[in-house]
């Protein structure tokens, strides 16, 4: 084996240990941001295998979708997550043993595949250019699957326009608050002292029933996990929502 | 390096993937966990490529794993996104009316 042959084998030991490493942190971390960091070295170690694997082009897609991607999450992360700083120590989890026995399982049934399997010998040698074994390839045999996935993208678009967008058919339903338009009566306004007093009555969930089989959920998110803080105006139904959209009226 | 180390580096990615899946509530988290598992199949199919077939085929499966990880992330943030207008839910245990 040259000397490049071992540099090359050296580095995608380190990238696939990499990758399982920071694939692991993913789910450890308290916050949301390294989370999303830890998901992007571990991809990103992925497409670097894929390029000491030889395919050139697609490993750079890769390297460039997943940043862009991950930048996205980081995004979404920040609006939708409660504790996207790692601030307070969080753990949302439901049946976490069951999982990893499942995932566990998996894995050492994949494993006992991977050594048990006579794999076969190859007897092609790989093309000096696959990027251009590629494009024939989806140009030609594969175009049905080109096609394919084009739709998929072009549906994708659709469906994520029709759902994001607030005007549309699944956008806000909740009737409006029961106040002018001069703004919220609610006493959040004027005594903020009183704000305690409220937290007593506030935990009513109301999507959350309780002789529902969802209502362990509560349990699960304690206010340390700052999604369900009794504080929370979304909790108290305030007309006053953080979130919330103008009253129309 | 031969082709059963990046199979195991491809099933440990899935594996991890897998608990993200089944363990986590938040929804973001959970397509989290989908990711992996498609880098594991990623890995996978270059694998197969480069040590078993060095056609265009495993390149495709490739490509189909990357477009499937884009469509499952917009779409995913799409229904989140819904969700969380009309219900302001984004846990997976508060959006399951349909088993009740």
């Amino acid at each position: 084996m040259t000397d490049g042959g071992v540099w090359a084998g050296v580095v995608s030991v380190v990238l696939a240990v990499l990758a399982v490493i920071c694939a692991v942190q993913v789910f450890r971390f308290d916050s949301m941001a390294r989370a999303t960091y830890a998901l992007l070295g571990s991809l990103l170690c992925v497409g670097g295998e894929v390029l000491l694997l030889g395919l050139d082009y697609l490993g750079v897609v890769i390297v460039l979708m997943m940043t862009v991607e991950m930048a996205l999450m980081g995004v979404f992360m920040v609006m939708f997550m409660m504790n996207p700083g790692g601030l307070m120590p969080m753990t949302m989890v439901h049946n976490a043993r069951g999982a990893a026995v499942i995932s566990g399982l998996v894995f050492a049934g994949l494993t006992a595949g991977i050594f048990l399997v006579p794999w076969p010998v190859s007897r092609t040698r790989a093309p000096a250019d696959p990027t251009h074994d590629l494009g024939r390839a989806l140009m030609g045999p594969h175009m049905l699957t080109m096609m394919t996935l084009g739709l998929a993208l072009f549906a994708a678009i659709v469906a994520t326009v029709t759902l994001a967008t607030a005007r549309g058919r699944y956008g806000p339903s909740t009737p409006a608050p029961p106040h002018g338009p001069k703004g919220p009566e609610h006493p959040d306004e004027t005594e903020a002292p009183e704000r305690p007093h409220e937290q007593e009555a506030a935990p009513e969930r109301p999507h959350v029933r309780e002789d529902s089989p969802h209502a362990h959920s509560r349990e699960d998110l304690t206010p340390s996990h700052g999604r369900q803080d009794p504080a929370h105006p979304r909790e108290t139904g305030s007309p006053a929502h953080p979130h919330g959209r103008e009253d129309p009226s | 390096m031969s082709l059963d180390v990046f199979l195991l580096l491809a099933a440990a990615l899935f594996s991890v993937g897998l608990y993200g899946v089944l363990s986590q509530q938040s929804v973001v988290m959970l397509m989290m966990g989908l990711e992996l598992m498609l880098g594991g199949v990623i890995v996978a199919a270059a694998a197969v490529w480069h040590f078993l077939f060095a056609g265009a085929d495993a390149q495709v499966l490739v490509v189909v794993a990357v477009t499937v990880m884009a469509v499952e992330m917009a779409v995913g943030f799409a229904v989140v996104t819904a969700l969380f207008r009309t219900r302001e839910v984004d846990m997976t245990d508060m959006a399951a009316e349909l088993k009740e």
